[in-house]
């Protein structure tokens, strides 16, 4: 086989522009874990099922672990080191998970969190349904998604009020 | 899980994908979400990936002079659920429930018809609406009949070296309703039976055409024309459509795995068309 050739790649992760250098079958996650060392966004399964690789681009939840790097050059990704302010408060829905015990383990928890700010940037007021709907490509496998869903709702909840207030608990980076 | 080496080209225009498309080992890739999961599985190794990806020019849903709905093959599900193909009732109905918001923010048009997997929604949408799938080549334009596009599992009659442009939708019709049902399978949201119907009554109280397509259910999406035939000339009564329903599967190798065995399906086949087909006359009013 002929000698293959890295890409070189820049993109925008979490507001701040990232370059590098990689293989074209680098998958958007690795080039997050590996070389940007954002370890926040997980992999569960790898093959597009379980959604713990949720990133969004352009504000939209894609699944980092089914999208080459080279599919992203370019792109504005937001991960979850990317949610919480540059205060280190945090944003409404880590505040949602944080009081509605949306977590046990945490695993699920970023991609989770990411696929949910996909739907409140559609949807400030969303149904139970509508919040079941939006994790759909999101699995838990030990919290359950009850108290997921009442997370997702109090995130919508304190971004209508106003989210931009402080919040009362914060924690430092 | 990690693909095999390949080399990677993003096509700058559509004439630079053409001169690529249908050389040896050449695989075209837009959202990845079907052929990404086959590469990680080497299940596919291409050796060069063209990355159609950014042609603006295959983008985004437009009307024809005619009435007609062109979408070109890159528009996602997300795109196409936002544009004006969700006044169609049946698409309205499938676009919410294929694969996951990650799934449909990535995943195309193109991509989902030139795949063909046999449990495909979108494919049964577009044979029951009768559209029409243009394609290109370096020969030049190409345009399918939705009927007889899909020829088998992951098979159409697409030529090796076309790539799938657009997407054309016969315009909307007051005389018509539409409807998608589908049997989800729990855990994948793969149609175990998807049914998509679309009834026209031309004047009077009696269907003059209908447009039935089945996936799920055989070797690849497909017209239920027995079903259609039955349709005609009837005024919709319940009884009538159970009737016509009892054709979904006619002339069909009826598909049996693990999910559901082929009998169950043959009966899921038939009560979703029963569903399919009251919805749409319902919508008709
Ligand atoms: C978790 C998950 C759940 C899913 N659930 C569903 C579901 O419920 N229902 C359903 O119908 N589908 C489902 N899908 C499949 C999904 O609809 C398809 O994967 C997607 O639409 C394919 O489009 P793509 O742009 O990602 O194609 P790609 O993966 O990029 O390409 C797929 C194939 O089409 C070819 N191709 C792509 N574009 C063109 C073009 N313009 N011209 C010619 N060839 C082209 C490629 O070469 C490749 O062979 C699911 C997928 C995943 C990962
Ligand atoms: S790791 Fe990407 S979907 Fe599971
Ligand atoms: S909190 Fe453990 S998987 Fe969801």
């Amino acid at each position: 086989m002929a000698e293959h050739m890295t890409e070189h790649i820049a993109l925008v992760v979490n507001g701040t522009p990232r370059e590098g250098d990689v293989e074209p079958r680098r998958m958007l996650v690795q080039f997050l874990r590996e070389d940007l060392e954002l370890t926040g966004t997980h992999v569960g399964c790898d093959t597009s099922q379980c959604g713990a690789c949720t990133v969004t681009i352009d504000g939209m939840a894609i699944k980092s672990c089914t999208m080459l790097a080279v599919q992203a050059d370019g792109a504005n990704v937001k991960t979850i080191e990317g949610m919480q302010a540059a205060d280190g408060s945090l944003h409404a829905l880590q505040e949602g998970f944080w009081a509605k015990h949306g977590l046990q383990c945490g695993f699920c928890t970023p991609g989770m969190i990411m696929a949910a700010s996909d739907l409140l940037a559609r949807n400030a007021d969303p149904t139970d349904d509508e919040i079941r709907h939006a994790i759909e490509g999101n699995i838990c496998r030990c919290t359950g998604y009850h108290n997921i869903v009442l997370a997702i709702r109090e995130a919508a909840s304190l971004v209508r009020a106003g989210a931009s207030a402080p919040t009362p608990t914060s924690i430092t980076a | 899980m990690i693909p095999n080496l390949f080399d990677y080209q993003r096509a700058a225009s559509l004439d630079e994908a053409l001169a690529l498309v249908g050389s040896p080992g050449t695989k075209v890739i837009a959202g990845g979400m079907s052929l990404l999961p086959l590469m990680k599985l080497r299940l596919a190794n291409p050796e060069r990936l063209v990355d159609i990806g950014r042609l603006a020019e295959l983008k985004g849903v437009r009307e024809l002079p005619d009435g007609r709905l062109a979408i070109g093959a890159l528009t996602t599900y997300s795109e196409l659920a936002v544009s004006p193909a969700r006044h169609y009732g049946l698409l309205g109905d499938a676009l919410p429930d294929i694969g996951d918001v990650q799934v449909r923010n990535r995943g195309t048009v193109g991509g989902a018809v030139a795949h063909c997997d046999p449990a495909s929604d979108l494919p049964a949408v577009l044979l029951a609406l009768d559209a029409e799938i243009v394609a290109r080549s370096k020969r030049g334009e190409n345009v399918y009949a939705a009927d007889g596009f899909f020829t088998g599992a992951f098979s159409t009659a697409l030529a090796e070296d076309e790539l799938i442009t657009e997407i054309r939708l016969p315009g909307p019709r007051d005389d018509a309703g539409s409807a998608y049902a589908s049997l989800a399978q729990r855990a994948s949201g793969y149609s175990i039976v998807g049914v998509a119907a679309i009834v026209i009554k031309e004047g009077g109280s009696a269907i003059t055409k209908a447009g039935i397509a089945l996936t799920g259910v055989g070797d690849a999406p497909y017209r239920a024309k027995a079903v259609e035939a039955a349709l005609i000339g009837n005024e919709g009564t319940p009884e009538s459509i159970a009737e016509a329903a009892t054709h979904a599967s006619d002339g069909v190798t009826v598909n049996g795995d693990i999910h559901a065995d082929s009998e169950y399906r043959t009966a899921m086949a038939v009560a979703y068309t029963r569903r399919a087909i009251a919805a749409a006359l319902g919508r008709l009013g």
